[in-house]
């Protein structure tokens, strides 16, 4: 659906996307996330050939992205936090006036989705809410029944409840779809998310299935009779290494029994006891991010 | 899809179309019931500058706001807008918004245009190509910039700060380009309408760069700096040397090639001939071509009429080097401007210290001028003054004797002569005068816009000779036409019948030398020639041009060739003797005109006869003196004819002057009798 090959974006001053490599398998839900000024946006842009790549490559529904043509975008939802819709239509005018460049705009689906997430037909899109925004902007991204919906951070600066009606609605209808999501709200999706690809410094750091990344991330926590004196190395594997008086946390990116046994009970000599358990989408990103962050502390 | 969006943007925006539209035909109502010359203190409208300048000047403005506004429904700079994920092509979006700016936008312009046409009772068909030509000029000089400007900006905010911006830019760019001497040489000629096409152009070159470039690269501050560079630089292209212009108006007239030959005076009043790529281009001295340069009026008339557009230089004869330049009115002959002498074919009227210059430093004068004859083939019923009869835009200009004299910039361009019912008799004067119109080869209606040309529904082939180019005069056909009601509340008509248009350069030699010099003619090829005085000219369908001397009493051929001869009178000699050749005497005649056979008519001033020379030379006597005064048909006498022109219909239009020394207009039949047609001594003619 799509794949990338080195792809790299520089501003004037500044390098945004450093050879991204990255494929979304068809009918999966990718999600992309990374810190703030990691670059997610910039790679939706430049897929969705709103933004053209200084080198490398993308290609989305086996098209070059710089030469989309009305026919792939008549398959792409495009979703986005900042996307501007004509002011000044209605929410009826407006999906009407979209509904002739779609050949597979379904009405009921519009009328289904209108009454379900309560949009006003006759109100002017200006004076609507944010969150009412972000519905008119799905209903018109899922009308057409796209074989690719794109979202760039769908959810953000909204409240619990839109954020909920949003996600499920999106699941209702994004069965057979690709979605590619990028998105902060990570417990929303981390249910349905099957890919995961994590953006750090416009670098694509990892990406691989969830239950792989599932697999191999663990938090860990070892308690040790007295207080241990901090390592002078750990594991790269390990990230947030903590020492709270007796007892030491951190999390394993590289899971593997043995290796951690290994490992731990070289640097901890008489551990008492090891409490390994599996971690949320949330707090692998946490991890990641601080990981990163005291890493450039330390440069 | 291309209709699907334009109503889109009507949805959006048709509160402002509305008020567009209504701005449009509201001001073309207003100009039209209010017209011209609603009689204010000096004789034009008290509210010129509504109607001409602020009226039409808020149409235009509204209409640049609203060609930005319908571009910025679907605004290009920015990566958020919700248009570019869509599958609308970009072609389609493209289309839609220009068949909404032509409908929409220009839509009420057209229809008001034809509807004033058609209510002035103007031919549909010059009506309509007349109104689309506007339309089109309109959407290319006025709307593609404002696209461009549409196609940078995201909001009306921004457009007009972008625009102020330009405006600021491009104020500085003009006035530092006008001080630094450089010219403007075919803003005020009959050429300034490809400057114009030339403007059209780059217009349609830069958005078929410039929107590619925003819609594929979305480099939105990199088209923006190209933008605003092109508008700022734009405005430069009139300061080109515009040679091109003058090349492709006589490409576009059929006259290619080269002048076969250029006349002029020289400062000894000699006239010489210069084969045209032999001239030497420039400030020297001694550059001569064309036109009949008589005289150097010393002083500016308190009244003048901008003919055409004369550039005035001062040339140290010793250096050869330009001392000053200035731009002057270039003054017509007799019948375009009253108070002339007779003996001023062509007046330079140099601006006093230009004048007090050249006489200190025994410079040499050179101008260059842009002469404009033209032909207008309509005859277009002209009411009375008071009737609002003369369009908004005609050139009009109130000349001596209270005549106004008016070219209209209607689709048919009526040139008329308009006299001022509330002048007293001896004021009127009537005269067949077309001033200082411009041409283009297509019928470019503007009408409206004063800054834009003349319109001329055809170009005239008969004019082939480029020996006519060097005309100056205006052959003049003077048609006298019934009114719709036949009740004589009808004026007159006047209908120029040649159309050429010529830049011209000569050396008006050192203005204190040629100062009272008399030499007589002389007959001879090239320099060797002499005129005395040359008033008149015409020519003749082999490209023979035939001057009148007038103080030497003779008739002068000027052969293509170069060749002058005395093709009938004794220089010098005085009478009224018919006969073939030098046997066949002169007095003091003014003008001459020629028919369809290249019959010469003579207007024999002092003899007061109009004189026929056949092509053989044999000269008779058509009318005049006791043969035309028959009271029983209604004969006149004339008494000092000074201009005669021919009609198709075979008769000669003559004008004249009464016993009160009023001009007055005649008309001689074929058989001889002279008629009255206008003037002070005619009972039937018009009182307000």
């Amino acid at each position: 659906m799509i794949r990338t090959e080195e792809l790299n974006k520089a501003f004037r001053h500044q390098q945004a996307l450093r050879g991204i490599s990255l494929s979304v398998p068809e009918g999966s839900m990718y999600a992309l996330i990374g810190p703030n000024g990691a670059g997610k946006t910039t790679t939706i842009k430049t897929l969705l050939n709103i933004l053209l790549p200084t080198s490398g490559r993308a290609q989305v529904l086996g098209v070059d992205s710089t030469r989309l043509s009305p026919t792939e975008f008549a398959q792409v939802g495009y979703v986005s936090e900042g996307q501007e819709l004509p002011p000044r239509l209605t929410v009826g005018t407006y999906l009407e006036y979209l509904r002739p460049f779609y050949g597979t705009w379904d009405s009921s689906l519009e009328r289904t989705l209108m009454s379900e997430f309560q949009l006003p037909r006759d109100r002017a899109i200006k004076d609507l809410s944010h969150g009412m925004r972000m519905k008119v902007c799905l209903t018109s991204a899922l009308c057409y029944r796209p074989k690719l919906l794109v979202m760039d951070e769908p959810f953000s600066g909204l409240d619990p409840l839109v954020r909920d009606e949003l996600m499920e609605i999106l699941l209702q209808q994004a069965q057979d779809m690709t979605v590619f999501i990028s998105s902060h709200e990570l417990d929303e999706i981390e249910a349905s998310t099957t890919y995961v690809g994590y953006l750090e410094n416009g670098k694509l750091l990892f990406q691989e299935p969830m239950s792989a990344l599932g697999a191999r991330v663990r938090e860990v926590r070892i308690t040790l009779p007295e207080a241990p004196r901090p390592p002078p190395q750990t594991p790269s594997n390990w990230l947030n290494l903590t020492v709270s008086g007796n007892v030491v946390s951190f999390v394993d990116i590289g899971f593997s029994q043995d290796a951690l046994h290994a490992s731990a009970n070289a640097l901890f000599p008489g551990i008492q006891d090891m409490e390994v358990q599996p971690v949320a989408l949330r707090s692998i990103f946490v991890s990641l991010a601080r990981a990163s962050r005291d890493r450039e502390a330390l440069k | 899809m291309i209709w699907h969006i334009f109503k889109k943007d009507l949805r959006l925006l048709w509160p402002m179309a509305a008020i567009v539209g209504l701005a449009q035909c509201l001001t073309a109502g207003l100009l039209a019931a209010q017209g011209q010359f609603e009689r204010g203190v000096n004789g034009f409208s008290q509210y010129g500058w509504v109607s001409n300048g602020a009226l039409p000047g808020i149409c235009l403005l509204a209409l640049v706001i609203l060609t930005v506004a319908v571009i910025q429904q679907d605004p290009l700079p920015g990566t958020t807008q919700d248009w570019l994920t869509r599958p609308i092509p970009r072609g389609y979006l493209l289309a839609a918004k220009m068949l909404f700016i032509a409908l929409v936008g220009l839509g009420p312009v057209l229809l008001s245009d034809v509807v004033s046409g058609i209510v002035e009772q103007l031919p549909l068909l010059n009506v309509i190509t007349a109104s689309l030509t506007r339309t089109l000029v309109l959407y290319g000089l006025v709307c593609l910039p404002a696209l461009l400007v549409g196609i940078v900006t995201r909001s009306l905010t921004e457009a007009l700060v972008f625009t102020l911006g330009t405006v600021v830019v491009l104020g500085v760019e003009v006035i530092v380009l006008a001080q630094t001497g450089l010219q403007t040489p075919l803003m005020d000629s009959g050429f300034a309408w490809t400057i114009l096409l030339a403007l059209l152009l780059l217009n349609v070159l830069a958005l078929m760069v410039l929107l590619p470039l925003q819609l594929r690269w979305r480099a939105t501050n990199r088209v923006r700096w190209i933008v605003a560079a092109y508008l700022c630089a734009v405005p430069a292209v009139i300061f080109l040397p515009w040679g091109i212009g003058f090349g492709l108006q006589q490409a576009l007239a059929g006259h290619a090639k080269e002048p076969a030959f250029a006349v002029g005076i020289d400062a000894a009043r000699k006239i010489s001939y210069t084969p045209p790529k032999n001239r030497s281009v420039g400030d020297g001295p001694g550059f001569v071509s064309l036109a009949l340069p008589v005289g150097v009026s010393p002083s500016i008339p308190d009244q003048v009429w901008q003919l055409d557009y004369a550039r005035i230089r001062l040339i140290d004869p010793a250096s050869g080097h330009s001392l000053s330049s200035s731009r002057a009115f270039m003054l017509g002959n007799q019948s375009l401007y009253p108070r002339a002498e007779p003996s001023e074919n062509l007046v330079v009227a140099l601006p006093v210290n230009l004048f007090h210059l050249a006489r200190e430093r025994h410079a040499t004068v050179s101008a260059t001028l842009f002469l404009t004859t033209f032909r207008l083939q309509s005859t277009k019923q002209v009411d009375l003054l008071d009737r609002g009869s003369v369009d908004e835009f005609s050139r009009c200009g109130r000349g001596y004797g209270h005549v106004i004299r008016c070219v209209s910039t209607r689709p048919v361009g009526t040139c008329t002569a308009i006299e001022d019912p509330k002048a007293t008799d001896r004021q009127r004067r009537p005269s067949p005068a077309c001033l200082g119109a411009t041409y283009t080869p297509w019928p470019l209606a503007l009408w409206r816009d004063p800054y834009y040309t003349f319109l001329v529904p055809e170009w005239v082939p008969e004019v082939q000779s480029l020996a006519a180019a060097v005309v100056s005069e205006v052959p003049m056909v003077i048609t006298d036409e019934k009114g719709p009601k036949d009740d004589a509340r009808v004026l007159r008509s006047y209908v120029a019948n040649a159309h050429f248009l010529r830049s011209v350069e000569f050396a008006l030699g050192d203005v204190t030398e040629a100062a009272g010099s008399e030499p007589k003619s002389r007959d001879g090829v090239g320099g060797e020639a002499r005129f005395a005085a040359p008033v008149g000219m015409t020519t003749d369908s082999h490209g023979n041009v035939f001057i009148v001397d007038h103080t030497d009493s003779i008739i002068r051929k000027v052969t293509s060739s170069g060749e002058v001869t005395t093709f009938a009178g004794q220089a010098g000699k005085t009478g009224r003797n018919d006969g073939q050749g030098s046997e066949a005497l002169f007095d003091h005649p003014r003008a001459i005109a020629v028919d369809a056979a290249d019959n010469l008519y003579v207007a024999d001033t002092g003899n007061a006869l109009i004189r026929r020379i056949s092509p053989a030379g044999v000269v008779s006597t058509v009318a005049g003196g006791a043969r035309s005064a028959q009271p029983a048909s209604g004969g006149l006498r004339l008494i000092h004819p000074t201009q005669v022109v021919c009609a198709h219909d075979g008769s000669l239009y003559v004008i004249d002057h009464n016993e009160n020394n009023s001009a007055v207009v005649r008309q001689v039949l074929p058989s001889g009798v002279v008629k009255a047609i206008a003037g002070p001594d005619m009972q039937s003619f018009p009182r307000n």
